[in-house]
């Protein structure tokens, strides 16, 4: 699995994410992400450059939970 | 009936005694291979996952279910099913592990699946004797798996879509499952119920085949293996199945994940059918257990990727930049 760069990510976001499961959940969904970063301050540049990185982290996070899955099967025949 | 602690105990002596009878360079491969599998180890749950195949239940419920009309199978006899379970289960996986390997120079998984048959056969005599019904229905079973991999492997190798028709071809892989309860069926005389038995297998490995297709669905496609998952959600459409599982809530439904849980419950449907034919009610708690499992896919993967994506964005390498 290739690593993202997360440095990328705002310290503001991070922190955010950090201290509040709810915002970095908010930030997942894409019907509520942008009302979550609407009140951060961020520029339209950084809010650009920000999009693609969450997405790429969200997919990252979608195969980390689909291997989740995978490890509980016992007796299988692949 | 003996119970799920009884059964681990008799399906580990014989993996034992099959590691004792081997010599040491498939027996370094064989302690390799139960290790993948979680086998011969102290955990249980890989042993009767309601998701996996219930490999060493089945024989017993068919026993269970004969013993309830006055055809008892004796503890030993049962012993014995269950160690060709374990070793017949081992055997395809060892030849699938040798089908899947990048070079296929090492030879060691072929070595090791000769020895598992091998010993699977010894017990197999013990149980069934020289019954030629049994031999014959063997030698059919064998030879469908053998076609079946070699189906396998030309798709492998060109590469090429693979249909629902296909992928139920393909499960011919699956019949040598029948053989523990087969010889379970010969040895009581009631050999009738065999179509009941194929059709159980059959339809529960569908079952957990899809399953497994969909939560391997980026290792396959890393592997350039093809699927009937891959073809159904679409290859490049599976980056974008995070998008379907994030929005997942009351009333709204996870769109092409849900689709292949309906898929995989149409078969576990039928597989139900089979058991109740069968009269297998010993298996009814664990039919049930599969069922819920299936229907939770869709809300389980949407609490991992939550929890995963919260440890993922809030983890310790972020925060640098900004």
């Amino acid at each position: 699995m290739p690593e993202i760069n997360l440095s990328a990510i705002p310290g503001s976001v991070v922190l955010r994410a950090q201290e509040d499961p709810d915002f970095a959940l908010q930030l997942l969904n894409a019907d509520s992400r942008e009302d979550a970063l609407s009140g951060l301050g961020l520029s339209d540049e950084q809010l650009r450059e920000l999009r693609p990185i969450l997405d790429e982290v969200a997919q990252m996070s979608f195969q980390d939970a689909i291997q989740q899955l995978r490890d509980q099967v016992g007796v299988s025949m692949k | 009936m003996i119970d799920r602690q009884e059964i681990k105990i008799l399906v580990d002596r014989h993996l034992a005694e099959a590691r004792k009878a081997m010599l040491p360079r498939v027996r370094k491969a064989f302690d390799s291979l139960l290790q993948e599998r979680r086998l011969l180890q102290p955990d249980p749950a890989p042993y009767f996952a309601a998701l996996g195949h219930p490999l060493f239940e089945l024989p017993v419920w068919v026993a269970g279910r004969l013993n309830d009309e006055g055809v008892q199978t004796p503890v030993e006899t049962l012993a014995d099913v269950l160690g060709i379970s374990a070793l017949g289960y081992l055997h395809a996986r060892a030849q699938d592990d040798w089908l899947d390997g990048a070079s296929r120079e090492d030879p060691t998984p072929i070595a090791l699946a000769e020895s598992l048959l091998a010993l699977c056969n010894r017990l197999l005599v013990s149980v069934v004797g020289s019954s030629s019904r049994f031999w014959g229905f063997y030698c059919e079973v064998l030879n469908d798996y053998a076609e079946s991999l070699l189906h396998t492997d030309e798709l492998r190798r060109r590469k090429a879509p693979v249909s629902r028709s296909t992928f139920e071809q393909l499960l011919a892989q699956s019949k040598p499952l029948m053989i523990p309860s087969a010889a379970v069926l010969d040895r009581a005389d009631r050999w009738e119920l065999c179509p009941h038995l194929e059709e159980f297998v059959f339809s529960a490995t569908a079952a957990a085949q899809l399953y497994n297709d969909l939560t391997d669905i980026y290792t396959d496609r890393q592997m350039g293996q093809r699927t009937w998952t891959i073809e159904a959600i679409g290859d490049s459409e599976a980056d974008q199945l995070w998008i379907e599982v994030a929005g997942i809530s009351e009333g709204r439904e996870g769109g092409r994940i849900q689709e292949r849980v309906r898929e995989a419950l149409l078969f576990h449907q039928r597989s139900a059918q089979a058991a109740q034919t069968l009269g297998l009610s010993a298996a009814e708690d664990w039919l049930a257990d599969r069922r819920a499992a299936l229907e939770d896919l869709p809300r389980s993967l949407h609490a991992n990727l939550r929890s995963a994506f919260v440890r993922r964005i809030a983890g310790p390498a972020a925060g640098q930049g900004g």
